[in-house]
């Protein structure tokens, strides 16, 4: 699997190399502004690309933007990109109407190596990966009265972790079930939500991701728990 | 008019009182001749009366005398010794009363004599014969003699009578011609009298009357308010000075009447440049409105204001009047040659010229070829520095009073106030906008630093504290769990430090806009907000404005309101981003320091915006803030 990284900040960059490195990914180049990264990446033709959201030169949102460039211009390569915080248009924009091949990690997630290694994976894999966190927030704002209410507690894990990317084994893995039990769940789960259900792992991200976005795009928003 | 009213007066009364004496003393005078004619009449009277009474005694003794004689009885004596007793009274009183006319005393005196003498010479002797029974007592000699002195004293009687009547009658006919003439001359003398108080009152009616029922007229009209009226002034002496007194009056009300209404039209004028000064106006309309007012008051046919420039030129800024009726050329000037405006800018005076005859310059050229004859200017000093220079100019000859500057100083002073104020005010703003810009920019600053520098770091411990946790492996102890802690510490730190680096300005606005920031400030509290809030994007001073005064007011609800759920809207209209939250709180807020709405308040008020606040106890709150989009620059 071969790795284009875009990073300023020259210690994180050497860091995640490193890590890619040392689990066995090809990191083919580094960049340290978006301009940089963007036409590397359109050099190389990896299998994903990992960059900060925060990029020179103007530090807002560059990164964000080449991303996005990229994976129109080169749908099939994957993108996961880093974040200082979790901004929710940050997801929308990257992911846009298509979950497949995108990743959206807080950068502090790095540090958790296996869940950071596993998410490149993935990615380039062409799947998805969204950062628990952020997950936790889009699901924190729930309807007064919607099916999201109805979901047990134990479906609602089930739903954070598939709405991170996860396929049925990476859930079953994670909350410590059979991935019969995962799949049962997950059935549940989007017969409740009325969504139909898709075995693909960035269709569910999407759907779910959908789901809420436009549970949270009416225009009330509800208490967290 | 020469010798006065009071001499005329004096004169005609002096002669008409003449004139009356004058009638009066012939009447007095015709009264006492006709008194005295009636007395002397009595008079006649009397005297015939005295002399018919002395006849009668003589013939009383006669009668006696000749019936003693005849009959010898003594009874016959009776009424002789009593006629004879009585004698010389009636002949005293026969003299005395004839005593007024001469020729009738004589005669009376006549008369007394023969009396006397038949009475003493004859009668006597006679009675005193006869009492002897002398018989010459009876001798017809004797007789007969007796009877010729009766007689001749008959005969003197009757002359006497007869002069005494036609005594009496000519006294009765002057007495009559006297009282005739008395009539007459009473009559004319009237008549005089009437004609002369007939012309008298007429000419005092003419000369002193009619004026001053004119003069009365004349009040009566002024008082009416017609301060034009005037009355001839014809009179006589004292009359004349008091019509001369009234035309004066007339004068000077009526020149005190005209200054009164230039002053009032002068302070209305003030007072409206006044307000427009109050009002703040804006400053091209206010100086047109000052040249307009300024103009109209002193009848000039053209006002301008200039503002000096430092590279001495003046341009115009406000106009009215010049030829055509349009202000003249708007623009810069440069200040040479004469001319009103280069003259106060040297002097920093008021300055006046009456003729463009044969001045230098071009302005003053130019200012020939439009017809302008004289001009005046007062300079307009804002804060002790000369900011520029009012002036009025006249196409025709005027004399222009001596106070035209001070009139024109009174208007530049409140040009002047406007300018300051405008200056103030504009300073004022431009200050606060600093203030709101250097917030925000420092705002923004420490949120890069922020980011750059803390949270950077603190990224980078986390993740070494987590590849050191993986490092250990399962290895438990003492350093795996202080790993542990200082991850969490870590974790949170950068956890706070975000949601820190958020409050202070979140990424989601500056990227975002408006409606990011708020969704993303709504979906970190625990209170269900409905958002309406518009996609459009504005320049980041308004973004951030409307933003936190969002983000207050969305933390006074929380702290303070007790709501069960709140609502933000933002819309876009004509212009205005009208920015609302409102809640179904307990309500209460005030718009001061304590709810930190105050600081919203003049947040919205230096982006020319503003905020109110409506919340009434129990009533929960509604908190509008509407802000002008500042147009592109």
């Amino acid at each position: 699997m071969r790795v284009v990284i875009g990073e300023d900040d020259v210690l994180l960059r050497e860091g995640i190399a490193r890590l890619l490195t040392e689990a066995g990914f090809d990191v083919a180049a580094q960049a340290g502004d978006a301009e940089m990264f963007l036409r590397k990446a359109l050099a190389h033709r990896p299998d994903v690309a990992v960059v900060d959201v925060q990029m020179p030169p103007d530090r807002s949102d560059d990164g964000l933007r080449a991303a996005v460039e990229l994976r129109r211009v080169r749908p099939d390569t994957g993108v996961l990109v880093l974040s200082q915080y979790y901004e929710e248009h940050y997801a929308v924009d990257l992911i846009g109407d298509r979950a497949e091949g995108v990743g959206y990690l807080l950068k502090e997630r790095v540090g958790d190596v296996d869940v950071f290694i596993d998410a490149v994976g993935r990615v380039a894999a062409g799947g998805s990966a969204l950062d628990p966190e952020i997950v936790a927030r889009m699901l924190g704002r729930r309807e007064p009265q919607g099916p999201l209410t109805e979901l047990t507690p134990r479906e609602r894990e089930v739903l954070a972790v598939m709405a991170e990317g996860m396929s049925n084994q990476g859930i079953a893995n994670a909350l410590f079930v059979t991935e019969a039990a995962v799949e049962k769940h997950i059935r549940s789960i989007f017969q409740k939500l009325g969504l139909s259900p898709t075995s693909t792992e960035h269709r569910r991200v999407l759907a779910v991701l959908t789901y809420l976005r436009g549970a949270a795009a009416t225009t009330t928003s509800q208490p967290r728990e | 008019m020469g010798g006065g009213l009071t001499q005329r007066t004096l004169v005609a009364s002096t002669v008409l009182a003449l004139l009356v004496a004058a009638a009066f003393a012939v009447l007095l005078r015709a009264i006492a001749s006709e008194r005295s004619s009636a007395r002397l009449a009595t008079d006649s009277q009397e005297v015939l009366a005295a002399a018919t009474h002395l006849e009668r005694l003589v013939l009383d003794l006669e009668t006696g005398q000749r019936g003693f004689l005849i009959t010898g009885a003594p009874r016959f004596l009776e009424p002789w010794r009593e006629a004879r007793t009585a004698l010389p009274d009636a002949r005293r009183r026969l003299v005395r009363l004839a005593a007024k006319a001469p020729a009738q005393e004589r005669r009376a005196r006549d008369i007394t004599r023969a009396v006397d003498s038949y009475a003493r010479g004859y009668s006597a002797p006679l009675v005193a014969a006869a009492r002897r029974d002398d018989p010459s007592a009876r001798s017809p000699r004797v007789i007969e003699e007796g009877k010729r002195r009766v007689d001749a004293i008959r005969r003197l009687f009757d002359r006497f009578v007869e002069a005494e009547r036609r005594l009496f009658a000519a006294r009765d006919d002057r007495s009559e011609r006297d009282a005739r003439r008395a009539i007459i001359a009473a009559a004319s003398g009237l008549a005089g009298s009437i004609l002369l108080i007939a012309l008298f009152g007429a000419y005092l009616t003419r000369a002193i009357v009619l004026p001053i029922r004119r003069a009365a007229g004349m009040a009566g009209r002024l008082a009416g308010g017609d301060l034009a009226t005037r009355m001839p002034e014809t009179g006589v002496g004292e009359i004349g000075v008091l019509e001369h007194a009234f035309n004066t009056m007339g004068r000077s009300l009526e020149a005190s009447r005209d200054e009164l209404r230039f002053l009032l039209e002068e302070q209305a004028a003030l007072r409206r440049v006044a307000t427009l000064v109050a009002r703040a106006v804006p400053g091209s309309e206010l100086l047109d409105a000052v040249a307009s007012e300024v103009g109209g008051l002193l009848g000039a046919d053209s006002t301008a204001l200039l503002r000096y420039e430092a590279d001495g030129t003046a341009t115009a800024v406000g106009a009215r009047g010049g030829p055509g009726g349009e202000t003249t050329a708007n623009g810069r000037h440069t200040l040479e040659g004469t001319n009103v405006a280069s003259i106060v800018r040297r002097t920093g005076r008021p300055a006046r010229i009456d003729s463009y005859q044969g001045a230098p310059g071009s302005i003053a050229a130019e200012l020939r070829a439009r017809g302008v004859r004289c001009s005046v200017g007062a300079p307009i000093v804002v804060e002790d520095r000369l900011w520029g220079v009012m002036v009025a100019a006249w196409n025709h000859e005027e004399t222009l009073s001596a106070g035209t500057e001070e009139r024109m100083a009174q208007f530049t002073e409140l040009v002047a106030t406007a300018i300051a104020n405008a200056d103030s005010r504009a300073e004022l703003a431009a200050s606060r906008a600093r203030v709101v810009a250097t917030a925000d920019e420092t705002r923004r600053r420490i949120e890069r630093d922020l980011h750059d520098g803390a949270q950077q770091r603190l990224t980078h411990t986390v993740i070494t504290l987590k590849l050191a946790r993986r490092a250990l492996g399962d290895a438990d102890g003492q350093v795996p769990e202080l790993v542990d802690e200082a991850l969490e510490h870590a974790e949170r730190a950068t956890a706070e430090l975000r949601d820190l680096a958020h409050g202070i300005l979140p990424a989601a606005l500056s990227r975002g806009g408006l409606r990011a920031g708020v969704e993303t400030l709504v979906s970190r509290l625990r209170l269900p907000v409905a958002v309406d809030v518009t996609t459009e994007r504005f320049p980041p001073a308004l973004e951030a404005t409307a933003y936190f005064i969002v983000a207050e007011a969305l933390t006074n609800v929380v702290k303070h309101a007790r709501a069960r759920s709140a609502g933000v809207a933002a819309t876009l209209d004509r212009g205005v981003l009208r920015v609302e939250v409102r809640d179904d709180g307990v309500g209460g807020a005030r718009l001061d320091g304590s709810s930190g709405l105050l600081g919203l308040h003049d947040r919205a008020a230096a982006m020319d915006g503003e905020l109110s606040v409506e919340s009434p106890e129990g009533g929960g709150t509604v908190v509008v803030a509407t802000l002008p989009v500042p147009d592109a620059d």
